[in-house]
């Protein structure tokens, strides 16, 4: 199914929902771009997502109930789509989160025993 | 996983309910990149380039993100198939008439496709409405011309039962229920158990007749019909255990008072006509039907019959035989001539339908090529071009094929009774037989799937696939359609005027075949009332009384009548005849096969015929009167040519005695000429000799005979049928009038055969060669639409309109010319199909032939000589500057 493609942006596969609920943990209600420039600027530039990767993904999180998009007003005065983390959706990136941490230390117990 | 669970939810609701629309997301798109452009620093290496373009593609296009969210929001497939459908609707919306008449061809197409489908379901396809039918076969002793078998009922036929479950016999019988104002007449069937276990009779009410009831004496007991319940008992309860009075046509003398121990179910359908009385069979008889056993083979119960008969009695033919036919088989065979000749026309027509629409679909597509090949140098898959073409081609035939489905619902529905009497046959089961069933739906989306593979396959393999890769280039050079796609629609073409010729000629000769039939003179009358009499035995033990009834009857209703012209006959005019060779007096006198009516006085004037010479029989004429005969015309020229018949002799053999020598018959009078129309199974036959013979029926009365009014005369009541059952109740009350009958009815029935056949061929024919002609018409047309640049430079360079024309009028002068040849052979092969429904005509007539050839030529040639005379009026600058 096309939505389970890896983002062609070089993102790991199935981490994509992650960053975008942390992101939305961190800094509140946010418009796609936002989130883009955020992920691209903690990154440092490495992660460039594009259109095509983000906005499928912030719909996949919406149909799951794990994000909310409303249409609202940036600083700008410019009518964007900002999206909130639900209650499912801060539920859902503990989960994701402690998963991730197994996994890091997992593969580090891994790679350190191998050396 | 329930965030899961839930996203498939919507997308999947999405496909009813929209989710975001297009708007709302690429809203969010553009404000993305607006967002971008506004906080945009450009790096100092790319300083230079436009700001927006960078940004746009470092977000990546807003059409391919669309694409993407569109894929998120819904089923991808679903969601192309449902744009795809819009597309679809779109582009015939654009083209109203094509799509109506791609519609309407294929509507009608279909539901005659359906309609014959399900009548071949109903009757052939479908089991006879008793369980294990398929073990169920009738039993022939006597093949016709071999002698009959004597004590058949008294053979061993139970040493059989190690390979037939069951025999099933039954006797029809017609009674006379008393009790009521008049007699009323029921059919009626005395059955063997056989009968009740190998067909699954079962009742609604009350319990089924037990072995108990086939040996005992004293009232018998017997099972109604459910409608005979309904009518004559009020659908009460209390039916059960009362008694019915009424005696029987075979069996005057017994015991004639049943006792209704059960009612039939409604569904209850019997081979034969219908019974509203079943009645145990105490007489040994021998079976009709067989139910074999699980597993046996027919011809080993045949073989084994064959040993039983001969065992069991002496001086069988060597050449006789019994013959075990499944009953199923036997009783649609009739009907196998007429289904094949209407399964042909419907393919022919299905085939016009598909040749025709395809053929507007080709056109279409080659209009599109430019689109098409665009769409593909955009990126469009050839998948997805044949995906669109599916969905139009699913379209159409989805919507026609439910049409269709209706219509031949609604046809069939009005035209149930019309069909059962054409074809003589009751539909197994009842008329509901005919309606939906899991076959007939399968059929209906067996039909539907075609037609789109046909739809999608057609245009595809003749215009898009070679022609697509060219069309943009084609254009340029100013070039004609693609070969292939040009070879495609002249093949369809020259079907459809193929199959249009053939059904033009089938019409033709359908319609020649029914007004020979109609024109044939009948020779009688047909505003004639009939009614059948039967007196009973009892009362009426002797001819002498019969004479007696008849003779006051007669009397009576001439009286109440005011002298209208009633008479008695034992036969009537569309019954077929028993003959007897009748040969006139003195050695050596000419023979003739003589059809055998015993009438009484005043026949010839209430069924209007001429009587040309002499006189009609007397009023008072009772046994043991003159031996005297009236003969018809032919029959009289036949016997004695030349000379005068009234004053002949002529014997008539006893039907019995053949050899034995009778008295001769006094000829008193020379009638007209009168057709038997014998109503049988399917085909036409005529009573063509004309060779009949009348005697006096009151010097022998039989207990049945036909009483003659005169429509006209019973007009002062208003119940025709009472006002006459009162009448023949006056001169004896137990006097049975079964059924009342208009003859010009029974004519009707007898001539709509044809009619309808002719009518419904005719319609046929004029569909199909309208569809044809539309179809050469269109294909020409576009042809000179597609080659309007070339008539153009050729106008340029000098041609003449009339070289122009002539150009197109060769091309559908050979599209013309194929098309009809092929359509020479499809007419001959379906003449040969028809020919059992023809009369006084060939299934080959070359004048009718050239008849149809000739219209459609004249037709055909103007639908391209129309367009192939605009094409002469392009205005070569119009077209040139046309890009």
């Amino acid at each position: 199914m096309s939505n389970d493609e890896p983002p062609k942006a070089g993102v790991l596969q199935g981490t994509l929902d992650l960053m975008i609920l942390q992101t939305l943990n961190a800094m509140g209600p946010q418009h796609g771009y936002a989130i883009a420039s955020r992920l691209e600027q903690v990154t440092g530039g490495a992660l460039q997502l594009n259109m095509g990767t983000l906005y499928p993904g912030l719909m996949r999180l919406e149909q799951r109930g794990l994000v909310k998009g409303t249409w609202g007003v940036t600083d700008t005065s410019r009518r964007a789509r900002f999206y909130t983390l639900t209650a499912a959706g801060r539920r859902q990136l503990a989960a994701q989160r402690a998963q991730w941490d197994r996994t890091i230390a997992l593969m580090q117990a891994v790679l350190a025993g191998g050396k | 996983m329930p965030g899961r669970l839930r996203e498939w939810i919507l997308r999947l609701t999405t496909m009813v309910r929209p989710g975001r629309t297009d708007a709302d997301i690429e809203e969010e798109l553009r404000a993305h990149l607006a967002l971008a452009a506004e906080d945009d620093t450009p790096p100092p290496e790319a300083a230079s380039t436009a700001g927006g373009r960078r940004v746009a593609l470092r977000a990546g296009g807003v059409d391919q993100a669309m694409e993407r969210m569109r894929d998120q929001r819904g089923v991808p497939l679903v969601a192309d198939l449902s744009r795809d459908a819009r597309e679809a609707i779109r582009s015939f919306a654009r083209t109203p008439g094509m799509a109506v008449v791609a519609v309407v061809s294929l509507t009608l197409a279909l539901a005659l496709g359906l309609t014959v489908f399900r009548v071949l379901n109903a009757y052939v396809l479908r089991a006879l409405p008793y369980p294990a039918s398929d073990r169920l076969y009738s039993v022939v002793l006597t093949a016709p011309g071999q002698t009959f078998l004597r004590d058949l009922a008294g053979m061993p036929w139970e040493s059989l039962d190690d390979i037939v479950e069951h025999r099933i016999a039954w006797d029809l019988d017609m009674l006379a229920l008393l009790g009521g104002e008049y007699p009323e007449a029921a059919a009626a069937a005395w059955v063997t158990p056989g009968f009740l276990e190998g067909l699954g009779v079962d009742t609604a009410l009350g319990r089924r007749l037990q072995p108990a009831d086939f040996t005992a004496v004293g009232t018998t007991p017997v099972l109604i019909s459910h409608r005979l319940w309904t009518t004559r008992f009020g659908a009460s309860t209390g039916v059960l255990g009362q008694p019915l009075r009424a005696y029987s046509n075979e069996r005057p003398d017994e015991d004639a008072t049943f006792t209704v121990v059960g009612v039939l179910r409604p569904d209850f359908w019997h081979v034969n006509t219908f019974t509203d009385v079943i009645a145990p069979l105490r007489t040994p008889s021998w079976p009709y039907m067989l139910r074999l056993r699980p597993g046996v083979d027919a011809t080993l119960v045949e073989r084994r019959l064959d040993a039983m008969v001969r065992a069991s009695t002496s001086g069988v033919p060597d050449d006789w035989r019994p013959l075990l036919a499944s009953t199923h088989a036997r009783y649609v065979e009739a009907l196998s001539p007429l289904l094949t000749a209407m399964a042909g026309v419907a393919a022919i027509v299905m085939l016009i339908a598909c040749a025709n629409v395809s053929v507007l679909l080709l056109v279409r597509a080659v209009r599109r090529q430019h689109e098409m090949a665009l769409r593909l140098a955009l990126g469009a898959s050839r998948a997805r071009l044949a995906r669109l073409l599916a969905v139009e081609g699913g379209l159409l035939a989805v919507t026609s094929s439910a049409l269709a489905l209706a219509l031949s619902g609604g046809l069939l529905h009005a035209l149930a009774p019309a069909l059962e009497t054409h074809v003589a046959r009751r539909v197994p089961g009842g008329v509901s037989a005919l309606g939906l069933d899991t076959s007939v739906l399968l059929a209906a989306l067996a039909a539907a799937v075609i037609v789109t593979l046909v739809l999608t396959v057609v245009p595809l393999a003749g215009a898009s696939l070679p022609a697509l890769g060219a069309g943009l280039v084609s254009r340029e050079r100013g070039d004609t359609t693609g070969r292939a796609a040009r070879r495609v629609r002249d093949v369809l073409v020259a079907a459809e005027l193929a199959g249009a010729l053939a059904l033009l000629v089938a019409a033709t000769l359908m319609i020649d075949s029914t007004r020979r039939l109609l024109d044939e003179p009948m020779g009688f009358r047909s505003n004639v009332l009939v009614a059948d009499i039967a007196l009973r035995d009892r009362t009426h033990p002797d001819p002498a009384d019969r004479a007696a009834f008849f003779t006051r009857l007669l009397q009576n209703l001439g009286r109440q009548l005011d002298g209208a012209p009633v008479a008695i006959g034992a036969r009537f005019p569309l019954q077929s005849t028993p003959t007897r060779n009748v040969t006139s007096a003195g050695p050596g006198g000419p023979a003739a096969n003589a059809a055998l009516l015993p009438v009484s006085a005043g026949y010839f004037e209430a069924l209007g015929i001429p009587l040309r010479d002499g006189a009609g029989f007397a009023t008072d004429d009772r046994p043991g009167g003159a031996d005297v005969a009236v003969v018809s015309e032919s029959l009289a020229a036949r016997l004695w040519p030349g000379e005068r018949a009234v004053g002949q002799f002529l014997h008539i053999p006893d039907s019995l005695a053949p050899d034995a020598l009778t008295t001769p018959h006094r000829v008193v009078g020379v009638a007209g000429d009168v057709q038997e129309l014998p109503p049988d199974g399917a085909g036409v036959r005529l009573d063509l000799d004309r060779l009949d013979l009348y005697v006096p029926l009151l010097q022998a009365p039989a207990r049945f005979a036909f009483l003659y009014v005169p429509e006209g005369a019973l007009g002062r009541y208003p119940d025709r049928e009472a006002a006459l059952r009162r009448a023949v109740a006056a001169v004896h009350p137990e006097a049975a009038v079964s059924s009342l009958r208009s003859l010009g009815a029974l004519l009707d029935a007898v001539r709509g055969r044809p009619r309808r056949l002719a009518w419904l061929l005719s319609l046929l024919a004029a569909s199909a060669t309208l569809l044809a002609l539309i179809g050469v018409y269109g294909v020409l047309a576009y042809a000179v639409r597609q080659r309007e640049r070339e008539i153009g430079v050729r106008m340029a360079v000098g041609a003449a309109p009339h070289e122009i024309t002539g150009m197109f009028v060769r091309e559908g002068a050979r599209l013309l010319a194929r098309g009809l040849a092929a359509g020479v052979l499809a007419a001959v092969a379906l003449g040969r199909a028809l020919e059992a429904q023809l009369f006084g005509v060939a299934p080959v007539e070359p004048r009718l032939l050239a008849g149809a050839l000739v219209t459609l030529a004249a037709c055909g040639g103007f639908a391209f000589w129309w367009p192939a005379r605009r094409a002469a009026h392009v205005a070569p600058a119009d077209v040139l500057r046309g890009d």
